[in-house]
């Protein structure tokens, strides 16, 4: 399967009094493996929060993924914004080849910073985590 | 102490890919990278040709390594589930020659 980056952003008029509402988004088609039994950056997997002029300067923060294991165990995924770990969500523990899809989502403030995703190992005895390429994760924002 | 580097792989399953890389340098240089109480880990980013891979084996009982993708810095946590890797560090070149 060929690799598939999409970064972006697309803009919608605020309505109702409220400011420019932008989102952000990030999707691709390449997996990535890793052993960490810490927190580590998905590669690719990495976006600038919109700013708004809304008087709530929001923006809801969500990443969609799949995974699989190859030894039995379970994951965790994080949404990191810079260095600080905003929400984390531990998946149920599956077996070998299965994938398991989810998703993850929180409210920050929309103010430029950096938004990533990230996973790790849960049990120690997962050998690798993949972001499956035939569902493909989107990491995204959307001011509100 | 961490390797970074990229290596022509295509490849179609993810998963036997990173078991195949893995295998080989845990036989190679004795070193552990996944399981309980590793020794460092690895991760693949498996993009077509160009397989971007990173290796980190620790050089400190219980302080995890990684890499920040933003800042490209090294990070350092905490951690009980790692250990220090007590052998001989291998090479850039030694390394990529085994995958």
């Amino acid at each position: 399967m060929g690799n598939c980056n999409i970064v972006g952003a697309f803009s919608s008029g605020g309505g109702g009094g409220g400011g420019a509402s932008t989102a952000q988004y990030q999707q691709t088609s390449t997996s990535f493996s890793t052993s960490n039994t810490s927190l580590t950056d998905i590669t690719n997997y990495s976006i600038t929060l919109p700013t708004t002029t809304a008087a709530e300067d929001d923006c809801l923060c969500m990443l969609s993924y799949t995974i699989k294991v190859n030894v039995s165990d379970a994951a965790y995924m994080a949404l990191t914004k810079n260095t600080t770990v905003l929400t984390t969500q531990r998946t149920d523990l599956f077996q070998a080849g299965e994938a398991q899809a989810g998703a993850i989502q929180f409210i920050a403030d929309a103010d430029g910073d950096t938004l990533k995703a990230q996973t790790m190992t849960a049990g120690g005895n997962t050998v690798t985590i993949f972001i499956s390429s035939d569902n493909t994760p989107t990491l995204s924002a959307f001011a509100v | 102490m961490m390797y970074k580097f990229t290596k022509k792989i295509s490849c179609d399953n993810p998963q036997k890919c990173s078991s195949d890389i893995m295998n080989k340098l845990e036989t190679k240089f004795k070193f552990k990278i996944h399981g309980k109480n590793p020794e460092g880990h690895i991760s693949i980013y498996h993009e077509n040709s160009n397989h971007l891979i990173w290796i980190f084996l620790y050089d400190k009982d219980g302080i995890n390594e990684s890499e920040n993708t933003i800042t490209k810095q090294i990070v350092k946590v905490k951690s009980d589930k790692v250990i220090k890797f007590k052998g001989k560090f291998p090479t850039l070149d030694q390394i990529k020659q085994t995958i």
